[in-house]
């Protein structure tokens, strides 16, 4: 009798230490949770601090790669313009060269 | 009695232990309950976080690109007004060279030169110009008055009366339909159109029909047909690099050859763009 007591002691004490066990587990984990919303929190805010950005607000990797290739194609038109305008230029100054010269020769 | 006291006494503790450990179990299974729900929304929170930090990298990425772009865009459109300036400047010095043009012009019409030289080797002594055009130029000399084809007058006359010169290289010699700014149009439309008039009249003398006669026998042999209409229009498709060689002064996509004009330089003139000496 005193033995099945015993037994029946212990496995109270054990079982008492498991639920025990599982609550501080368990409250270890809500802390971890409680911690992750916070970061998860800051990155929405980030996020939204960017504002709507029209047709890529939810942007995908392919959305990247289209607009490089809009910049690249900008920059090409950059140094089309850039080379337009210099020749531009470039004629301004001969035509008016030519023009002085015209006008020296003849008037 | 004290017996049975003792053994019911038992029992209900023993009841009562089994009542307490069902409800322990109970309550430890719904911390377990609790633990994995935790653990599940754990890593839910974990995944969320992971798809988050994607979305912003790659909206602070996209964000960086539009940003570039509007910049770019604001240098683009800075530079295409520079250019529309320039263009602006260019369409006004060349409206003033015309206008330029057209007072010497005006100026040569009375004016009298003791030789002009044409290109036939005829000289006309004493010269005095009495009217001109782009075709045809009506000089009162020594020997009484001619009417000569404005492109035999010498290289100097050429240079000072540029006709079929459109100043910037909008055109050459040939009548080209220009989107641009083209002063010639006017000249061209005008009322007085000589190459359909008989140019041996009987103001002409013996020294024009000579120049004429020349002219037109350069007309009647097939291989002198390859003059200045011919030779453009062979020209136009190819260009001919030898053309190069006659060129007497350059300009902006033009080139003056004495006898010929002024002539476009490029893939869609006379002239080749390459081979400039």
């Amino acid at each position: 009798m005193p033995k099945i007591l015993l037994i029946i002691t212990c496995l109270a004490i054990v079982s008492c230490g498991k639920k025990g066990q599982i609550e501080y587990e368990t409250a270890q984990l809500k802390q971890t949770l409680g911690e992750q919303s916070v970061i998860l929190k800051k990155l929405q805010t980030e996020s939204l601090s960017l504002g709507h950005l029209g047709h890529y607000n939810n942007p995908e990797p392919a959305h990247i790669n289209q607009l490089k290739d809009r910049l690249k194609a900008m920059r090409e038109e950059t140094a089309t313009l850039i080379a337009d305008r210099d020749k531009k230029a470039k004629e301004v100054e001969i035509m008016k060269k030519e023009l002085e010269a015209y006008r020296s020769r003849y008037f | 009695m004290d017996g049975k006291i003792i053994v019911y006494a038992i029992s209900l503790i023993a009841l009562m232990s089994g009542v307490a450990g069902f409800y322990y179990t109970v309550d430890v299974d719904e911390a377990q309950k609790e633990f994995i729900l935790t653990q599940q929304e754990l890593g839910n929170i974990h995944e969320t976080i992971k798809a988050a930090q994607k979305l912003t990298e790659i909206r602070k990425e996209t964000a960086a690109l539009i940003t570039a772009a509007h910049i770019i865009e604001s240098e683009n459109e800075a530079i295409r007004k520079e250019s529309k300036k320039l263009s602006d400047s260019r369409d006004n010095e060349a409206r003033a060279f015309i206008s330029a043009i057209q007072k010497v012009r005006d100026a040569t019409i009375g004016m009298v030169f003791p030789n002009i030289s044409l290109n036939n080797g005829t000289v006309l002594k004493h010269a005095k110009i009495q009217a001109l055009d782009e075709n045809l130029t009506v000089i009162q000399h020594s020997e009484g008055v001619s009417k000569i084809e404005t492109e035999i007058l010498s290289s100097e006359l050429q240079d000072r009366l540029r006709f079929g010169f459109i100043p910037g290289g909008a055109g050459s010699a040939t009548h080209e339909s220009s989107t641009e700014f083209n002063p010639y149009k006017k000249s061209s439309q005008s009322s007085y159109n000589p190459r359909n008039q008989d140019t041996r009249s009987d103001t002409s003398d013996s020294l024009v029909r000579s120049g004429m006669v020349q002219n037109q026998n350069k007309s009647a042999n097939p291989k002198s047909q390859a003059s200045v209409s011919s030779n453009r229009n062979d020209a136009q498709t190819n260009g001919d690099p030898a053309l190069w060689k006659g060129v007497e002064r350059y300009s902006i996509g033009r080139a003056y050859v004495p006898g010929q004009g002024w002539l476009k330089i490029g893939s869609k003139g006379p002239i080749p763009g390459s081979g400039c000496k």
